[in-house]
């Protein structure tokens, strides 16, 4: 069996037996970036709520036990959190798979690139928006940080690390994303775009402000479906079960201090990692409307097929996690007609 | 087979058990392996401490069946774990 096929395998038997095979772990609200569009509220970690390195390696224990092993660092920037190094060394001895999204601002050398790859990290996602420095800049609020993030690009593949691109589409890099797509391909680069710009995480929906227009996203899924042989939009695989998602049953999330979360997008902890067992927590009754949400139980709008509904992205806009957003609506719509049209 | 060898899982493998079997990856070459549930107990035991010898004794516990099937089992599971490049000797 191909890797990806058994990996599939081992994901769809994770959400059936609520073993949490991936966490994301937000090592620190702290970032050394400033984009527009990012979902964290504040980019300061409350001291008295930090975790110890301790504290961490209990965390990390807890979830191998409760059978991860596709481990996630973020943040923040992950790489900010004083005990990094540790915790990387610990996750690999551990016996995870771990990887990490970045914005490479700390892998200035090919060094570093090589202490990541001793210490345990196994891929790195780096976050890009555009290949015109000028687009990256405006979406990161900090000069220098294109070439900066090339460069860890660069350092990272050198030393052998797996390195993929992730690029958020706004109305900001959608003119440019084609290059950033281009490139990415003749590099050897896997890239996901993606149009689903979030509020913050309090609700305050600045950043949504950027999301991309109706027709700015017809015209980009039209045009990669010209592109690329597979660039087709495909169905939302509706899920085993007829699941909307996989929050608090193949995945979950950890913040900053150690709460337990559905998913990274869903920001009602189940509580403290600290406090209680990540059994306890697991099993807590209060995660049951996340786990059980089916697609029979929104009122469709989107189309069919297409789902794009997130019930933790409507649980902070709206307070409703089964309300479809207008923005979800819209791009299944979207996806829908240009999946349909056959094209000049 | 010198039942006074050791053996021990290759390091960097990331690896998850779930309902008994174990999916072992191996990222330099992004292959996957899905271990069935006999080989999934002896990766377990592969710890770098546990001799042969101790393993064959923990298998046929666990397994209930005899020195000879056990040992048969071990010495197949030990060659493919080798072809697949799982396992290291402990000199
Ligand atoms: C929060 S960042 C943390 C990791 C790291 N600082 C980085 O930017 O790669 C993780 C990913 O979320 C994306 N992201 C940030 N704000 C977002 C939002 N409002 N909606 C969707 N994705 C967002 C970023 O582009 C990045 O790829
Ligand atoms: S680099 Fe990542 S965490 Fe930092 S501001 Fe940008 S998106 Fe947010």
């Amino acid at each position: 069996m191909s890797e990806l096929s058994l990996l599939d395998k081992w994901r769809k038997k994770s959400i059936h037996n609520f073993t949490p095979l991936q966490a994301s772990l937000e090592l620190t609200n702290r970032c050394n970036e400033r984009c527009g569009h990012c979902y964290i509220d504040s980019f300061k970690d409350d001291p008295q709520r930090t975790l110890t390195l301790e504290q961490w390696y209990h965390i990390l224990q807890q979830l191998r036990q409760a059978g991860t092993l596709y481990l996630i660092l973020m943040g923040g920037e992950a790489m900010l959190n004083p005990y990094f190094w540790q915790i990387t060394k610990k996750s690999k001895s551990l016996g995870f798979h771990t990887s990490m999204i970045s914005n490479g601002l700390k892998i200035q050398s090919e060094e570093m690139a090589e202490k990541l790859l001793e210490s345990g990290i196994q891929q790195v996602t780096i976050s890009l928006y555009s290949l015109n420095p000028n687009i990256h800049e405006t979406m990161t609020s900090v000069r220098g940080s294109f070439a900066k993030t090339m460069n860890a690009i660069l350092f990272c593949q050198k030393v052998g690390l797996k390195v993929s691109v992730n690029s958020l589409l706004t109305s900001l890099n959608i003119s440019s994303i084609f290059d950033l797509e281009d490139w990415c391909v003749q590099n050897q680069l896997e890239i996901k775009v993606d149009p689903t710009v979030t509020s913050k995480l309090s609700g305050d929906m600045t950043p949504t402000r950027l999301r991309a227009s109706r027709s700015q996203l017809e015209w980009y899924f039209s045009e990669r479906k010209k592109r690329w042989v597979n660039g087709q939009v495909k169905a939302s695989p509706e899920s085993s079960g007829d699941f909307v998602c996989n929050a608090a049953k193949g995945k979950c999330a950890v913040t900053a201090y150690g709460e337990l979360l559905p998913c990274i997008e869903v920001r009602e902890p189940m509580g403290s990692l600290i406090d209680e067992s990540f059994e306890t927590l697991w099993n807590n009754p209060s995660v049951q409307p996340w786990r059980d949400m089916r697609l029979s139980d929104l009122s469709r709008k989107s189309e069919t097929g297409f789902c794009e509904h997130c019930p933790g992205m409507a649980k902070n806009e709206v307070g409703d996690l089964h309300q479809e957003l207008d923005f979800s609506v819209m791009l299944s719509e979207v996806k829908s007609k240009v999946s349909q049209d056959l094209g000049e | 087979m010198d039942l006074a060898k050791i053996f021990k899982r290759k390091e960097g493998l990331p690896w998850q058990e779930m309902e008994e079997l174990a999916l072992v990856l191996v990222p330099h070459s992004q292959e996957a392996h899905e271990l069935n549930e006999t080989a999934t107990f002896l990766w377990k035991h592969f710890d770098g401490e546990n001799t042969v010898a101790d393993i064959l004794n923990k298998l046929s516990v666990e397994y209930d069946i005899d020195d000879k099937t056990a040992f048969t089992d071990l010495a197949e599971s030990i060659d493919l774990f080798h072809q697949i490049n799982l396992i290291d000797e402990v000199l």
